[in-house]
């Protein structure tokens, strides 16, 4: 059989075509890394809250006094609400506690108990006398920010506040006790 | 200098040719013949022609860098579609950090122009450190160059690589990640 000069031009644009497409396939090989670092968070309280000096008032109305950091400031004890005859002697204010991390971040701020120093209840500031002192209300997060924005390598300040409410017939003597707050990412 | 030297008479043989015997009439058969001309020809362009192809080389590897993780997880970002990119994107959505790394990048030499190269990347990668989770990178082939048509002989050209890493909110702990993605260079001859 002889090819047609059709055929041999099929034959060779097929030739052409296979030789022109011809495909090389390479495999590479990219290393590829990251680095990570977990977030860390750095506490410390260098300040105590710090209700001050209060002298009993003798009336029927209780008082309320008030370290007020709800807005993230340094606050003094104050006299607040039901305002009875206490009186302040202007020391005190709000404790510190100083936040670092690594990261930017939005901690949330939380209390999670207060104990008297001689753990006679819950909520409470106590004496070793056996008094106790409520912080009244919500207790300390009334007080305090819930929330808090820290940068990076920066560190910040939480300022703590509280409620207590001094009756006529609170007993005298220093009152003392533990607040434990939560900062969590 | 070159010296022309004459062969011993005693090895001059006579040449011989080797033959090849058909069957019968198979090349009586005209699909059998015209198979056999169009693998010749092929045989013809593949060995005539000068072989092309193309020289890859590894230059850089990928680096997310140094990362202080967030802990609610993080996406981290190389966008190396149009060129090479060292500042690296923290997408949400965490607020994690990230210092140095850059995209990778394979460069592929040309051996004549109208090569067309094409990469094919994986659809994904986990880095691996002993301890800890894997962490993944996709969406390789939308942020890296894929593809290219020489235009030069001899011409260079460079395929930046990027991705995206996912960092989980889990990732506690220190470590270096590592790991190789492999791709395949494709280089089809004009």
């Amino acid at each position: 059989m002889k090819l047609t000069n059709k055929q041999m031009i099929t034959l060779a644009a097929i030739a052409t075509v296979f030789a022109a497409g011809i495909v090389y396939a390479v495999p590479a090989n990219i290393p590829a890394s990251a680095s990570v670092t977990a977030p860390t968070l750095t506490l410390s309280a260098p300040t105590p809250l710090d209700f001050g000096g209060i002298i009993r008032g003798n009336g029927a109305t209780a008082s309320t006094i008030r370290v007020n950091s709800l807005t993230n400031v340094a606050a003094v004890p104050v006299l607040a609400g039901g305002v009875g005859d206490a009186a302040l002697d202007g020391a005190g204010g709000s404790g510190t506690l100083t936040v670092a991390s690594n990261i930017d971040a939005t901690l949330t701020i939380s209390c999670t108990s207060v104990t008297g120093a001689n753990a006679l209840g819950a909520n409470t500031l106590d004496t070793f006398g056996g008094d106790t002192l409520a912080l009244t209300g919500p207790t300390v997060m009334a007080n305090t920010p819930g929330t808090l924005a820290i940068v990076a390598g920066t560190p910040s300040t939480l300022y703590i506040g509280g409620a207590l409410t001094i009756a006529n017939t609170t007993e005298a003597g220093d009152y003392e006790g533990t607040i434990v707050i939560d900062v969590a990412y | 200098m070159c010296a022309l030297i004459l062969p011993n008479p005693e090895d001059v043989t006579q040449p011989f040719f080797r033959s090849i015997k058909v069957p019968g009439n198979c090349m009586e058969n005209s699909f059998v013949k015209i198979i056999f001309i169009y693998l010749q020809l092929c045989a013809m362009f593949f060995y005539a022609w000068p072989v092309l192809a193309a020289d890859v080389h590894v230059i850089r590897a990928m680096s997310f860098g140094d990362i202080v993780a967030s802990p609610t997880g993080d996406v981290i970002a190389i966008d190396a579609r149009f060129g090479p990119d060292e500042d690296l994107a923290v997408l949400t959505p965490g607020p994690a950090i990230v210092s140095g790394g850059g995209s990778g990048l394979v460069r592929v030499v040309s051996d004549t122009a109208g090569q067309t190269i094409n990469i094919t990347y994986p659809e994904s990668v986990s880095l691996k450190a002993v301890g800890y989770p894997d962490m993944v990178i996709d969406h390789i082939s939308s942020r890296s160059k894929s593809f290219a048509v020489s235009i030069t002989d001899g011409e260079t050209i460079d395929f930046n690589i990027g991705g995206l890493l996912h960092i989980s909110g889990v990732q506690a702990g220190t470590a270096l990640y590592v790991e190789t993605i492999t791709i395949e260079v494709d280089v089809i001859n004009p």
